[in-house]
């Protein structure tokens, strides 16, 4: 074996005798294309939801609650894929997100939630796990596509318009998932789990929201503007 | 203003039961001859939260969207903003006294038990609450 | 009595009426809206929960209603509907006068519908009605009525059909609604209506839902199953054949395929018995065994393919005693795997809902109300839920409880107990038993054979026999059959509108039924009248007039007394009869029902009037009771006075014994009749039957009449919504829940949505067989079918969803099921 070993060492380490060097440095770039363009296909795929709902875990389970939110079916159409929430757009947190996955390949194998009830046991766990990671980048993938920068408040609910004010205007350190949490799946038994911010009420409201005009269209539309004539029969 | 869309409002609920789809003096041409269906509207009711039927003992009405909103064995999420936790200032009508006590009187936290089931007293007003 | 009189009276009487409002109704309000309300007590008008409310009066009006919090069933609390009972009386389209459909100046089938006065339309009311029973015989006439009568209501109209007319097609709506339940306790119990009691929630350990979404259908009893499960820790698990409201609040929801409930429960009880988690002290001494018929058929029309091909179509209820081993190799069949395969449900949860009944420290509740009782096989259902109450022994025990839900107000105390059913008498008493005639005849101070023995027409059979031209004339109370009942243009519409038909509808709103009638009566609706309703728990609640009902409008009570006022016994009566009882010649079926010395011998009760009685000049409804409480006091279905239930809140649990109502029924600690039965120190004694033992039923799985194939892809479900009341002609009125929910919408899974080019939204076609209707698509809403299956609920006027539903009914109850036929959907696009 180690004789076996030693010879091949040999065959690696002596400069080459029959291949021209720009053969070799031609040859290597197209290999190193192949193979790494093979592992992003590869890895691509691995984002595609056909696979992650390959496994009926994902396909009963989360991806079966996904259908009934706004995350999957809404007013435009635009919708996210598992991988769109659940795996950093940017190539190192993505390949480290992936190591973490075979975690999930394991659990897979293993069938530690192949059952409505294990998987139930389970929801808290992986639950937590994912608003850890959410606020541990600062919701990076929310942000992908929902950023405060590019939001029109007047469409929001007084409620939201206020916090996201805050949150804009930096008076606050809170993260998307400090609030919404359970925008695609159904949230485990919170008990203990805080559904704010911490300390967001104590440091920055003074009086009620409601005493704060917001702009709000349906207000304004419901008080100058008669009901709708009868619907069209 | 508000209270003239109220009537309004009133007017129109009844008249979209009998007087639109009025059968006349010939039932069979009507119920034979399914009618279209008003579309399903995103039509906001931003009202203030009142008890049906102008009861002034009756429970207030869910004045906004709660669609998507968890409801469940695991997760209430009504209690976000109007549990004990959630501070005034968010301006969500606080629950009185009575939803903190259990059928035999007990106190209870963070809500009685039976108080659980929301939208069995509370009624949304917001269309898409199907 | 006039409206002014009746104010008169009232406000006299007014000081000593009122109740004292709960300290927490009195922080919560504004002073301002409370001031001049007088308080007074009655029980809700809408479902069969029967909550005890506080009904707040000023100038004559309902304004304002809340929970009773003396009251055990809700303490205080209501629900969406209840909160809302001030909305309901006062609808801008109120019936205020009778309506004919006249053409120039008379009566015309084909006429419109024409104001007229009381006495025209009383008039020619009778007139019909004579000319029927003259020409056709008293089987051409017939009335539907309903679990939302008034006990005494029904009573009076029970009187009127069987005794003075003579004509035993009286049936309810409850016919529609629970006549399974009825069935399967007759069958098993030998008695009707549940051994225990609401009480059992606070003491059970789970709850198993069978087709029951009490989540929105019994809002204010879910809260207390809410309690004692988050507080208490109870399990709750949740049968259904689509994911509601209900199923958010459970451990575990199991979602199964359509009529698999039957092979489930066999399933259960083959555990119990292999796993060897059979009481078998409990069934030795309390039980038998039988196996009842099977190959029963549907209750179609006898010359349908399916009725044909059935083996016992003719004798569906019957059987032959089997023993224990039996029974054991009866259910070899129902094997865990093929439960599994065939419901679709996983062996893991099979068998985590065997072992909550097969476990002896577990205290049981079953739940269930349409998805049971509205089933071709819903008297089976019944029947083998008790099979696994009884084999584990757990029944008739604080928390130990098969509980069959109810929907109506009064079903229970209308329907069951005064025995409106076309084939009933009061108390569990049969037309068809000779002994159980007598009783009546006695009671009732008749001549011997008076009553007769064949059972009537019920629900889906009276439709059938107007369309068929064997019913002339039919009169409906409080019920909307041309929107409620089954395939209705096909086999109810037909009949209503055929040339030698009349229709007489009393409602308090221009319903689809009473567009559809001939003549409409404006009736007076719930605290416009004195009334008393019986809800599930076997609880009656009283209730006095609170306020005059609008313009002409009269209650049900006096329709049905003006009625027998136009009839002398000799224009209805054979002379063989007459002549057995020459005294009550020439006198009207008023004096000979009711002005009998029995129901006329109240005087008036000047604290609390009521119109009817003021007219009269005897307190009529007072009349009716005491008569009528005769045929249950001494038999295990003791009623209290008249003025008791007037006085308490909340009313008594029946049988009331010695002023003590009864909990648990059949257990000898709480039931005295148990007691009373019991052999030696037996703790129990199922009374209801000779031999004291209830029946443990061997009944197989049978097939749905009709499955969804190629042609007709989808099984159709229909049901209720909490925000509205059955038709939705009251609770449309309130606005608030009229926005909540506006439309019937059409539940349906997102993939077959996406499978068929459908959004949240679109409108559909819903075809089946027989009939079609339109809906927009709901794909997230409360309620979540699963593939191949739709729900569309049925109070939209607009929307009528019964045109597609099948007239199958259970061969044993006669009981539509409504939740099973099957349909295709096809897009509306564009404008069309």
């Amino acid at each position: 074996m180690r004789r076996w070993l030693s010879r091949y060492w040999h065959i690696f380490r002596n400069p080459s005798l029959h291949f021209s060097l720009g053969f070799l440095v031609l040859g290597g770039f197209v290999a190193g294309i192949i193979f790494w363009g093979g592992f992003n296909t590869a890895m691509e795929y691995t984002n595609t939801e056909s696979f992650c709902i390959g496994c009926h875990e994902m396909q009963d389970n989360v991806y079966a609650e996904l259908k009934y939110t706004v995350h999957y079916h809404n007013r435009s159409g635009v919708r996210a894929t598992c991988s769109d929430c659940h795996v950093p757009h940017e190539w190192t947190n993505k390949i480290g997100r992936k190591m973490e996955a075979s975690k999930e390949v394991w659990g897979s194998i293993f069938g530690t939630i192949n059952t409505p009830e294990k998987f139930e046991g389970k929801r808290r766990v992986m639950a937590e796990r994912e608003w850890r990671r959410l606020k541990g980048n600062d919701s990076l993938e929310c942000r992908n596509c929902h950023e405060l920068e590019y939001m029109d408040f007047s469409q929001q609910s007084p409620t939201a318009q206020h916090m996201h004010d805050l949150a804009f205007s930096g008076d606050i350190e809170a993260t998307c998932i400090d609030c919404h949490k359970g925008i695609a799946h159904r949230l485990p038994d919170m008990e203990g789990v805080p559904q704010w911010p911490e300390g967001l009420f104590e440091r920055l409201f003074e009086g009620k929201l409601d005493e704060a005009p917001v702009m709000d269209e349906a207000v304004l539309r419901d008080t100058i503007i008669e009901p709708a004539a009868s619907p069209p029969y | 203003m508000i209270r003239h869309v109220f009537l309004s409002a009133a007017v129109l609920a009844a008249g979209l039961l009998f007087n639109a789809p009025a059968i006349g003096d010939d039932p069979a041409a009507y119920i034979d001859q399914p009618t279209r269906t008003p579309l399903l509207s995103p039509e906001e009711d931003r009202r203030p939260a009142r008890p049906p039927a102008g009861n002034p003992t009756g429970a207030p009405t869910i004045p906004h969207r709660i669609t998507g909103h968890q409801l469940t064995r695991q997760h209430n999420r009504c209690l976000t903003c109007h549990g004990r936790d959630a501070p005034e200032s968010l301006g969500a009508t606080p629950m009185p006294a009575s939803h903190y006590l259990d059928r035999d009187g007990e106190p209870r936290e963070p809500l009685a038990e039976a108080r659980n089931p929301c939208t069995a007293c509370h009624v949304p007003q917001l269309r898409g609450n199907h | 009595m006039d409206r002014r009189a009746f104010l008169r009276l009232q406000a006299a009487a007014l000081a000593a009426a009122g109740i004292p409002l709960p300290a927490n109704v009195q922080a919560a309000a504004l002073p301002d809206d409370l001031s001049g309300i007088t308080w007074h007590k009655a029980p809700c008008r809408f479902c069969g929960v029967g909550c005890g409310m506080q009904i707040g009066v000023r100038n004559n009006r309902v304004v304002a209603a809340t929970g009773d919090p003396e009251v055990d069933v809700n303490r205080g609390l209501a629900c969406v509907k209840g909160y809302s009972l001030p909305g309901i009386l006062y609808g801008e389209d109120r019936l205020t006068r009778p309506l004919l459909r006249m053409r120039d100046g008379k009566f015309h089938k084909r006429g419109t519908l024409t104001p007229v006065s009381w006495e025209t339309a009383m008039d020619i009311m009778a007139d019909k009605f004579r000319a029927a029973l003259r020409e056709h015989g008293p089987d051409s006439i017939a009335m539907f009525g309903s679990g939302q009568w008034t006990i005494w209501e029904g009573y009076a109209a029970n009187k009127l059909m069987k005794a003075g007319f003579r004509s035993n097609n009286l049936d309810p709506n409850a016919r529609h609604c629970m006549a399974s339940a009825v069935m399967g306790m007759m069958r098993t119990f030998g008695m009707d209506e549940p051994p225990g009691c609401y009480d059992d929630i606070e003491h059970a350990d789970a709850f198993v839902l069978w087709g029951a979404n009490m989540a929105e259908m019994h809002p204010i009893l879910w809260t207390r199953v809410s309690e004692r499960c988050r507080q208490h820790g109870a399990k709750l698990i949740v049968l259904s054949t689509l994911q509601n409201r209900s199923c958010d609040m459970a451990d575990q929801a199991m979602i199964f395929t359509p009529q698999t409930d039957l092979i489930i429960l066999n399933y259960i009880a083959r555990y119990l018995i292999e796993e060897d988690k059979v009481d078998h002290d409990f069934v030795r001494r309390h039980a038998r065994f039988r196996r009842g018929n099977a190959d029963i058929g549907y209750g179609l029309r006898p010359e349908d393919p399916r009725q044909i091909a059935a083996t016992n179509a003719d004798n569906p209820g019957g059987g032959e005693d089997i023993d224990f081993e039996a029974f054991r190799e009866f259910l070899a069949p129902y094997t865990l795997a093929y439960a599994a395969r065939e419901s679709g449900l996983r062996e893991s949860e099979l068998e985590t809902l065997a072992r909550i009944y097969a476990d002896p420290d577990t205290r049981v509740m079953s739940f269930w109300t349409m998805g049971f009782n509205q089933h071709t096989r819903g008297v089976w259902c019944n029947n083998m839920i008790y099979n696994l109450h009884l084999l584990t022994g757990k029944i008739s025990t604080p928390g130990n409880s098969p509980f069959s839900l109810t929907g109506q107000p009064s079903a229970c105390g209308t329907a069951r107990e005064v025995g409106t059913f076309s084939h009933r008498l009061p108390a569990d008493k049969l037309l068809a038993n000779p002994a159980h005639r007598q009783f009546a005849e006695d009671v009732w101070q008749l001549p011997a054979g008076t009553l007769r023995a064949e059972s009537g027409l019920s629900a889906v059979a009276q439709s059938r026999a107007l369309k068929d031209g064997v019913l002339k004339v039919y009169w409906t109370q409080v019920t909307n059959n041309m929107q409620a009942g089954p395939n209705v243009s096909q086999e109810i519409l037909p009949g209503w509108r055929k040339d030698d038909t009349f229709i007489i509808v009393s409602d308090i709103y221009p319903t689809l039924s009473a567009q559809a009638a001939d003549l409409v009566l404006p009736a007076a609706s719930w605290v416009e009248k004195e009334g008393a309703f019986g809800n599930s728990e076997r609880r009656t609640q009283f209730w006095h007039q609170l306020v005059t009902p609008p313009g002409e409008a009269r209650s049900d009570l006096w329709q049905l007394v003006a009625l027998s006022q136009r009839f002398t016994v000799d224009e209805v009566w054979p002379e063989a009869l007459l002549a057995k009882a020459p005294d009550l010649r020439g006198k009207t079926l008023f004096q000979v029902l009711f002005a009998n010395g029995e129901v006329d011998k109240f005087p008036l009760d000047d604290d609390h009037p009521n119109m009817e009685s003021e007219a009269l000049g005897f307190y009529l409804q007072k009349g009716l009771f005491e008569e009528y409480a005769r045929f249950g006091r001494g038999l295990a279905h003791d009623l209290a006075d008249f003025d008791v239930y007037h006085r308490t809140r909340g009313g008594l649990r029946w049988p009331v014994v010695d002023g003590q109502e009864t909990r648990w029924r059949y257990n000898g600690e709480f039931d005295s009749y148990a007691k009373r039965h019991a052999e030696g120190d037996e703790q129990f004694a199922f009374y209801g039957h000779k031999d004291n033992r209830a029946i443990i039923f061997a009944l197989p799985y049978e097939p749905a009449p009709e499955l969804p194939d190629d042609a007709y892809p989808f099984w159709l479900n229909t049901g209720r919504v909490l925000e509205h009341w059955h038709t939705g002609t009251m609770t449309q009125q309130v606005p608030e829940l009229h926005r909540a929910v506006p439309h019937a919408l059409c539940y349906m899974h997102p993939d077959d949505a996406r499978d068929l080019a459908l959004r949240r939204g679109s409108e559909v076609e819903i075809q089946s067989r027989r009939g079609k209707m339109r809906a927009r698509v709901e794909t997230k809403g409360r309620n979540r079918p699963p593939q191949g299956m739709v729900f569309v609920p049925f109070f939209d006027a607009g929307r009528l969803v019964n045109a597609c539903t099948l007239d199958a009914t259970d061969p044993i109850s006669l009981q539509t099921d409504f939740k099973k036929c099957a349909v295709q959907i096809r897009p509306v696009r564009g404008t069309a």
